[in-house]
């Protein structure tokens, strides 16, 4: 039903294409693959808000919207995402159909022609980006790298991803620092706009009805057919091991009332490129992926020590986090039964009924996922950024004979690296 | 019954069981996963009722406890039955239901069984009463420390004075504690009546199967529902400004809107696309004033808007970060007495009218948002699809009588999440 193809449009441009006829919305990406960090990450953040904007053809938030309206109310996004060790930053689209509306004829084009102004026409004044644009965008991006703290859930996990890989790429946010994002100047983004046109991959994404010679050849009426000069950064990602020494635990107070523990393990080598990753998402599901894994059951059911306990396979740097919200004073009995559990698995203590339940849980998800175009947009983009391009329907092909030998090997070849606890200190 | 919506490429089937219990079959061609759920017109704002002639005015949070309970069977947990399949189970209580759900892409009907069997079966004891206590108090817990969240509670704390919808879905730590086996029995004898429930499969199913599955499964009788209480109504709200404190580095504020609720024998589905559209044009991230608020760095990229839907009640919900919230507040303000009183530019209508058909349109993409939108229509006596054909019978005459409403003295309010 579904049909992937991948075609080079120019030196370091891809556009990957679903072909499927059951949407009623397609999804669009134009996304500039480029280096996590460095001296440009808040520059390269900024970036796509700015640009956001307005284009030299539709110059400001009002005639932008009103295009969009136009358009059904297609929707683009401006985005800022880590995958691996590479930051993509762009726009994202979904919008109906054409053949679901009236006179809606040629909207996909009009959303692809947006989508590379966007990128590629931006709204100038004297050569640079407008001034107003550019201060207003530097101050949300200060705005949103203080935001982060705001949400205790997803704070704990990105502290200690900082705290593990601070030796690595991998450590950096997407958003860069505020230090970086306060010297932002329209001279400075602008330069920064040149050098990313000039080196970054870019990755392109339909999924929808249209053939892919159509979407094409709508991508090559755009000024991305424009010839580029100079050297092009090579997406990866250095899966590295644990390093040697003791197990490093952080615990950090914040003005919150639930405690939260995160526990950073490297994988000893499973990623989307290396090791065995079927094995080690049949592992990590056993453990922690599911409503019916040892971390659910025990930490969660038979303890009542939290709302969710769950680990996550971060395929894309061969880590893997356990995420868990417990009282304060529960600290060394939730860290240790999390890791009891894992030791269960290290042991082989993993039942039949286990095995085969992680096997279709993970069937399932994969299965689920060709049914939504925005998850398939974020699943090619993974894949594109780790160098391979393995289908989901490939990826449920690898766990259908994974054995429990295999499962074990991948529990025995986890590590624990970092604790981290952030401990609540409100009343 | 089979619908056809030609025009959505969509169809339907529909059945009332003998015991009540409605049912709706939404195929969705070439999907891999069926998405099905099964819910109760219960939700957290059902707190005071009437039943077997008692009345009940139960603690917070019950029937959201209800719903985590309701997995545990005699002969084990749903969630661990489900895991054999590979399928994949959840459930949520919102203001004005708990559904429970699951979505498969495999041995659809062992699911469903699964599901109709622990949903209409209840088994409680003190001990596994007493276990999940300590599960929920860590959500609680959770949630309180989100200050997207507390935003929102403090809104409908702002709006209303007596509706049940000003207390926080899964209710307190002390709410709780008062809850024991006996009034689960009791909520779930009220209103898991099947007459109150409805059931809702999105994808690949037999539908005849289904209602045979449905009707074997489902209790044969369907006791009486309980009669809910919402306190008495005001027109005004009930503070104008309700304000927390929390570890932010940006104020957060939600600005409500008190509209009336809809009055019994008008469209439900046709009053929320109204509100959706006025809350659109109001600030929506296209509309002018969304524009002008975000050039003076007001608001920002999280702003949302949203119009709801409560029995006896509704109203709009705007809101997100801002560093002046008064400001935001005042902007919103006038915008609503200016578009009560002026109308809406027709170009501005037009435009709005056509973006939100397609992201309702959009939206039939996505199982499990489809068959949600259907079972709260459901409860309401309509059809989501039906959506199509109300379009054509919205003008800006209507979005301006609704702007009329809120426009009124003392319908706003305003809910903030100060930095400590």
């Amino acid at each position: 039903m579904q049909q992937v193809t991948r075609k080079t449009l120019g030196a370091g441009i891809n556009l990957t294409c679903v072909t499927t006829p059951k949407f009623k919305r397609a999804v669009l990406r134009t996304m500039l693959v480029l280096p996590l960090g460095g001296e440009d990450a808040a520059l390269r953040a900024c970036l796509p808000q700015v640009l956001r904007r307005g284009t030299a053809r539709l110059n400001d938030m009002q005639a932008f919207g009103t295009a969009l309206d136009e358009l059904y109310g297609a929707r683009i996004e401006a985005a800022v995402r880590k995958e691996g060790e590479n930051l993509c930053i762009g726009f994202l689209s979904d919008c109906i159909d054409e053949t679901y509306a009236p006179g809606a004829d040629g909207l996909t084009a009009g959303v692809i022609g947006l989508l590379c102004d966007l990128l590629y026409d931006p709204y100038l004044q004297d050569g640079l980006f407008c001034a107003a644009y550019v201060e207003g965008e530097r101050g949300n991006l200060i705005d949103r790298i203080a935001a982060l703290k705001n949400d205790p859930r997803s704070w704990a996990p990105r502290r200690l991803n900082e705290l593990m890989c601070e030796n690595e790429n991998y450590g950096k946010s997407a958003l860069g620092t505020i230090e970086q994002a306060e010297r932002i100047t329209p001279e400075t983004l602008y330069a920064a706009y040149r050098r990313a046109l000039s080196e970054a991959q870019v990755e392109l994404f339909y999924c929808g009805t249209m053939m892919p010679d159509e979407v094409e050849a709508h991508f090559m009426a755009t000024p991305l057919a424009q010839p580029r000069e100079g050297t092009l950064y090579q997406p990866h990602t250095v899966v590295q091991a644990r390093p040697a020494g003791d197990v490093r635990e952080v615990v950090e107070d914040a003005e919150v009332t639930q405690g939260k523990l995160s526990l950073g393990f490297r994988t000893g080598g499973a990623s989307l490129t290396g090791g065995e990753p079927a094995a080690y998402w049949m592992f990590q599901t056993i453990y922690g992926g599911s409503t019916s894994a040892k971390l659910f059951l025990n930490v969660r059911e038979k303890k009542s020590l939290c709302y969710y306990a769950s680990a996550q396979f971060v395929a894309s740097k061969g880590l893997m986090i356990v995420n868990s919200g417990i009282e304060n004073g529960n600290f060394e009995v939730a860290r240790d039964e999390i890791l009891h559990q894992l030791d269960l698995c290290r042991k082989g203590e993993i039942t039949d009924a286990e095995l085969e339940s992680a096997r279709k849980t993970l069937v399932n998800g994969w299965r689920t996922m060709l049914d939504d175009p925005l998850t398939l947009e974020r699943y090619w983009m993974g894949q594109a950024a780790a160098g391979t391009l393995v289908s989901p329907e490939e990826r449920i092909e690898q766990v259908a004979d994974i054995t429990r030998e295999q499962v074990i090997a991948a529990a025995q070849s986890t590590a624990l690296d970092t604790v981290f606890f952030m401990k609540g200190a409100a009343k | 019954m089979i619908k056809n919506y030609s025009a959505l490429h969509e169809s339907m089937q529909t059945r009332t069981l003998a015991n009540g219990l409605r049912i709706c079959y939404l195929p969705k061609k070439g999907f891999s996963k069926t998405f099905a759920i099964l819910a109760t017109d219960f939700g957290s704002v059902d707190a005071s009722f009437t039943f077997e002639g008692k009345r009940y005015d139960t603690p917070a949070g019950v029937a959201h406890f209800l719903e985590h309970k309701m997995f545990e069977d005699e002969d084990g947990n749903a969630l661990q039955k489900f895991a054999r399949t590979g399928a994949s189970p959840n459930a949520f209580t919102s203001h004005t239901m708990t559904a429970y759900h699951f979505s498969c892409t495999d041995r659809f009907e062992e699911n469903l069984k699964i599901l109709l069997k622990f949903v209409f079966t209840p088994y409680f004891t003190d001990e596994n009463v007493e276990k999940e206590r300590g599960i929920i108090n860590q959500e609680i817990r959770m949630v309180e420390d989100t200050p997207n969240w507390e935003v929102f509670v403090g809104a409908y704390e702002g709006l209303y004075r007596n509706h049940p919808v000003r207390v926080s879905i899964p209710g307190s730590e002390e709410s709780i504690s008062h809850i024991t086996p006996e009034l689960l029995y009791t909520c779930h004898r009220a209103f898991y009546s099947p007459k109150n429930m409805a059931l809702v499969v999105c994808g690949t199913a037999d539908f005849e199967q289904v209602c045979r599955m449905a009707e074997e499964i489902s209790p044969k009788d369907a006791p009486e529902i309980g009669q809910r209480h919402y306190g008495e109504r005001r027109a005004e709200v009930h503070q104008p400004v309700v304000t927390r404190k929390m570890q932010v580095s940006l104020p957060q504020c939600m600005v409500g809107f008190k509209d009336e609720p809809v009055p019994a024998g008008e469209s439900r589905l046709r009053r929320s696309l109204i509100g959706d559209l006025a809350v659109r044009i109001l600030c929506g991230d296209t509309s002018p004033l969304y524009a002008k608020l975000y050039e003076k760095r007001l608001l920002g990229r999280d702003f949302d808007v949203d119009y709801s839907l409560i029995p006896d009640g509704a109203c709009a919900i705007l809101g997100g970060e801002s560093r002046d919230p008064a400001a935001v507040r005042e902007a919103l303000e006038r915008e609503t007495a200016r578009l009560a009183q002026e109308g809406i530019e027709p170009k501005l209508f037009r435009r709005m009218k056509n973006a939100l058909y397609g992201m309702r349109l959009r939206m039939l993409d996505v199982p499990d948002l489809y068959a949600r939108q259907e079972i709260a229509s459901v409860f309401a006596g309509e059809h989501y699809l039906d959506f199509a054909g109300l379009f054509d019978t919205i003008h800006a005459e209507d979005v301006q009588e609704m702007f009329r409403r809120w426009a009124q003295p003392n319908r706003s309010t305003m809910s903030v999440v100060e930095p400590k």
